[in-house]
């Protein structure tokens, strides 16, 4: 899973990790879905992964920004894009603005 | 008081509890063996590292332990702390799962998860962005060599055209003889995970079918991040400049005496300001990953003259050429690396017989005395790996330098070797090892150490190993067992006492000695301060529990005599 991890070029925020992880970690409980039973629907080798993210620690591989979109229920572009404001806010700036902040969360 | 005690170790985390017989509790030493040492910190339990203590709170339901043990945490911690030598900074973080399984990742300068550690259902995972897959196996120390067996695999099936024209194998797994503490073998597999991750693909050496050694010095290091390696490279400039500003003067520079030299050198090279004090650590990380067979030793061209430099400062050679795939003077590094190695344990000998505290042997000495012991073994492995038959396996220097640390009366051991001429570290050796790993494994004799450094006023200490001394190989029962003035039974208090003493100390350093443990509480030697204390308990079975810490402690749970 990790050398699936893009480098990132920029500085990663340690606050919106977390703060991402607390939002994944809410999308995985109002699923209903245990740590295990996400790491399963999404066949990862080691569920401790999910632990990981929701405490704010490493990213979501881009290839599998879709089937985390799915295995949560979300709307695959509102998940990208909430991933891309914590994980590229840069990025996410420049594509979406504030405007775009508003309507993804 | 018997000095005896069954210690059996169970493989799996056991309940500290007392199971109350005839009207008081008995406890097990097994409990207290594995089960106290995992154990989680109860609620409402609390202490001052400064002495003071809190009455303990232990009467609330035990927990089940599922957190990394504490041993584990020390080696991961341990393998933190190398790595970070490297003048690179490694960051950690852990945590447990929302089933209480424990994950521990290293992050990298740029706050980024390269190796994930975890343990589920008993079974230990190892992902990093070096691998395509998990590494599994059965504990922290497994996963070193299962990652070590991958890569063999890997090597075997990769199609031979597409490895580096040029790689020397200096060693396997399989003929891996150096034994490390599990930290330094975890710092070993991070650092390889991270240089191979982080697109420090390193040159390799191979020899050619017809067995001749192929050079690899013609660039094929684009790949390599050399500022994270060596980022200072000019040893002659630096070597130069320290000559001129006379930090080093020339008589002393070329003495006679080679130790005095080789101390000279030592310093010049590796010591405060030396132009190799940074980065040796990382050459040394990847000499232990070398040992262990989870990497395979590579120097790109651009390195090879700096260290070249080193090579021939350290051992004095003139013609020390063992870079260029042919080995030339081995046997000379080997022999200055060991000159240096006597000098620095001298010096913590010395340091030790002024009574100094152990704590003020940095970090950054004992890392470097690590490095040096490792780099050394791992070019006695290199040379016999490459039928270097000249080098003397038994290299006086080293078997010195070792005994050195540990006894001036000691008898030095025959190595031994088994049937393909290869080295095995005697008991002597390992129990150097495990000395200079600050002293995460110490038998009853280094006590002796600790009770001449930090005497107890009231001669407990003393006592113990007076009584260790005396000690036979029979286990009595607790009737036949002489009832010493200072062991009492071990009872609630003491109970109380032990678990506090746990979950203060987070690396609470656990050692056997023949049917006793000992348990030294280490942040009573962390320099702050408060008189040094130890007691000894009986068990039913006539097995004795020892403990070492802060009179203070003992103090607050009423245990003084």
């Amino acid at each position: 899973m990790l050398a699936d991890i893009e480098k990132s070029n920029c500085d990663s925020s340690k606050m919106l990790r977390a703060e991402l992880g607390a939002w994944l970690k809410d999308l995985r409980l109002d699923k209903g879905l245990s740590q295990r039973d996400l790491a399963t629907k999404l066949e990862l080798e080691y569920y401790t992964f999910i632990s990981q993210l929701e405490n704010g620690r490493g990213r979501i591989p881009s290839s599998r920004y879709l089937d985390w979109a799915r295995a949560l229920g979300q709307d695959p572009r509102s998940f990208v894009v909430r991933l891309l404001s914590c994980y590229d806010p840069v990025t996410y700036d420049v594509l979406y603005g504030n405007q775009a902040e508003v309507s993804v969360r | 008081m018997s000095k005896i005690i069954e210690f059996p170790h169970s493989p799996q985390a056991v309940k500290l509890d007392a199971r109350q017989v005839v009207g008081r509790p008995i406890y097990s030493i097994d409990d207290l063996c594995d089960g106290a040492l995992d154990s989680t910190v109860p609620q409402g339990l609390s202490a001052s590292h400064q002495g003071s203590v809190e009455p303990p709170l232990l009467k609330a339901p035990w927990q089940p332990i599922q957190d990394w043990s504490n041993q584990e945490l020390a080696s991961l911690y341990r393998a933190q702390r190398l790595l970070n030598l490297t003048g690179i900074s490694f960051g950690v973080d852990r945590g447990l799962s929302d089933e209480n399984d424990p994950w521990f990742v290293f992050l990298d300068e740029a706050d980024q998860v390269f190796a994930h550690f975890c343990r589920i259902d008993e079974t230990y995972y190892l992902d990093s962005a070096a691998q395509s897959g998990c590494i599994v196996a059965s504990s922290l120390e497994a996963l070193v060599e299962s990652f070590a067996r991958r890569n063999e695999m890997l090597k075997k099936s990769a199609p031979q055209q597409d490895e580096p024209s040029q790689v020397v194998e200096f060693n396997s797994a399989v003929r891996r003889k150096v034994l490390m503490h599990p930290g330094v073998s975890l710092a070993a597999l991070v650092w390889s995970a991270y240089v191979l991750s982080d697109g420090l693909v390193l040159p390799l050496w191979k020899q050619s079918d017809d067995g001749s050694e192929l050079d690899s010095r013609d660039g094929q290091a684009q790949n390599l991040d050399q500022s994270s390696l060596l980022p200072e490279l000019s040893f002659a400039a630096h070597f130069a400049e320290k000559e001129q500003s006379s930090v080093y003067t020339s008589d002393i520079l070329h003495t006679s005496d080679p130790r005095e030299a080789h101390a000279n050198n030592y310093n010049a090279v590796f010591g405060p300001g030396g132009a190799y004090a940074l980065n040796i650590f990382g050459f040394g990380l990847t000499a232990m990953s070398v040992s262990y067979g989870i990497y395979k030793w590579a120097l790109p061209t651009s390195l090879l003259a700096p260290m070249q430099e080193i090579f021939q400062t350290a051992s004095g050679a003139e013609n020390t050429d063992v870079l260029d795939g042919t080995f030339g003077d081995l046997a000379g590094f080997i022999q200055g690396l060991s000159g240096a190695l006597i000098v620095i344990n001298a010096q913590i000998r010395d340091t030790v017989k002024s009574a100094d505290p152990v704590s003020s042997l940095t970090d950054e000495a004992q890392g470097l005395l690590d490095t040096l012991k490792t780099v050394i073994l791992s070019l006695q492995e290199t040379a016999r790996t490459v039928e270097m038959t000249e080098i003397d396996v038994s290299t006086p220097l080293i078997a010195e330098a070792t005994y050195a640390l540990i006894d001036d009366k000691a008898v030095v051991e025959e190595p031994v070797q088994d049937s393909d001429g290869l080295r095995y570290v005697t008991l002597s050796e390992q129990n150097f090892f495990h000395k200079i790993f600050e002293f995460d494994t110490i038998d009853l004799g280094s006590l002796s150490l600790l009770s001449d450094l930090f005497p107890s006023e009231d001669g407990s200490l003393t006592e113990i190993l007076r009584t260790e001394e005396q000690v036979t190989t029979v286990s009595p029962s607790v009737e036949d067992v002489p009832m010493g003035k200072s062991f009492s039974l071990f009872d609630e208090s003491a109970y109380d006492f032990i678990t506090y003493l746990m979950m203060k100390d987070q690396d609470p350093q656990r050692s056997s000695y023949n049917n006793e443990i000992v348990l030294i509480d280490m942040t009573a030697f962390d320099g702050s301060g408060g008189d040094v204390y130890a007691r000894s308990w009986l068990f039913e079975d006539g097995s004795v529990l020892s403990t070492v810490g802060l009179k203070s402690d003992f103090e607050a749970f009423g245990l003084l005599s």
